[in-house]
């Protein structure tokens, strides 16, 4: 019985067999930090204020993740080791798991504007072990190594969150209202530190995966 | 009859099969999948992969619906309703088996 509850969950592991879920989020999460570093860093009059510049960089972040995730699939992942298409109420559990997960940082962010970052450190961990555990459950689970990657993940949020206000501010940057320096501050570097640490997750599974994978000699069927 | 025993009297034997239970299992998670996953996943060769997916066609358990990804052959299956009912029933009755 636990090795068909076990087989069940294989397909949901396979997603990130080939790295490219952790390259998605990373390469998303380092595109926002780069978006979000240019504004707080730039002058108020600069383009990366402008609402069409806001626009055309997402459309471009996001048309970049959708087809680079797509290219890697058909033509590494694919036909190595098969298709698989999921459920749509499986991709409704993730709609609903984004939207509570951005809840409770906006949350986050709202406690960090009203106190001292001190005193909102514990949401601040509590949002960040949130996001590791989705991470055990979506990618840890398949392969052993990744749990050391969690630990990381884990072990750079308590780090960040007990960085001195000073150094949370400058990362933050002129931009930013005074009452919300040190939470962006805090967010952003959070935000390059594991969208590194996923790229980096990502790329090593990616090799891994190519290196350990030969493509099947001849067709499919 | 003992309620356990009658149990296991109603398990699918079309599923039953480790072989069948395997293929049933993976494609009961997805929308789809294609011959070359049940094969990486089941460790299947070709022969048999193919035999346990005409038992399940048979029972029309299983959809297969071959088409092409680019130039190479492709084969999809997926679960129809009957077949995900009957891997729900077999789930419910190994379970009280138990």
């Amino acid at each position: 019985m636990e090795q068909i509850e076990s087989l069940l969950k294989r397909p949901a592991l396979y997603c990130n067999i080939d790295g490219v879920w952790e390259l998605g989020m990373g390469a998303m999460g380092m595109g926002y930090f780069v978006l979000i570093w240019l504004q707080t860093h730039s002058s108020v009059n600069s383009i990366w204020h402008s609402m069409w510049t806001l626009f055309v960089y997402v459309g471009i972040l996001s048309a970049g993740l959708f087809f680079g995730t797509k290219v890697i699939k058909t033509r590494i992942t694919y036909p190595r080791t098969g298709f698989v298409s999921y459920r749509k109420s499986s991709a409704v559990w993730a709609f609903v798991i984004a939207f509570l997960v951005a809840a409770l940082v906006a949350l986050s962010a709202y406690t960090f504007s009203k106190r001292p970052m001190g005193a909102a450190t514990p949401a601040f961990l509590i949002g960040s072990l949130v996001f590791v555990s989705m991470y055990v459950y979506r990618v840890a689970l398949a392969a052993p190594w990744k749990w050391i990657v969690a630990f990381v993940l884990t072990i750079s949020a308590v780090i960040i969150a007990f960085l001195p206000s000073s150094v949370l501010a400058s990362i933050a940057g002129h931009s930013v209202p005074p009452g919300l320096d040190q939470i962006g501050g805090a967010f952003l570097l959070l935000c390059f530190v594991w969208s590194t640490i996923s790229l980096i997750s990502g790329g090593i599974s990616l090799y891994i995966y190519v290196r350990n994978t030969p493509k099947p000699s001849s067709e499919t069927e | 009859m003992n309620h356990q025993i009658q149990s296991i009297a109603e398990l699918d034997r079309i599923i039953h099969e480790p072989g069948r239970l395997m293929i049933v299992t993976l494609l009961y998670s997805v929308d789809q999948a294609d011959f070359l996953y049940l094969q990486y996943e089941t460790g299947m060769n070709r022969g048999t992969l193919s035999s346990h997916i005409s038992r399940l066609e048979q029972a029309e358990y299983v959809k297969v619906e071959k088409t092409f990804r680019g130039k190479v052959p492709q084969t999809l299956l997926r679960l129809t309703r009957m077949g995900r009912k009957s891997f729900e029933r077999y789930r419910k009755n190994l379970r009280e088996a138990l």
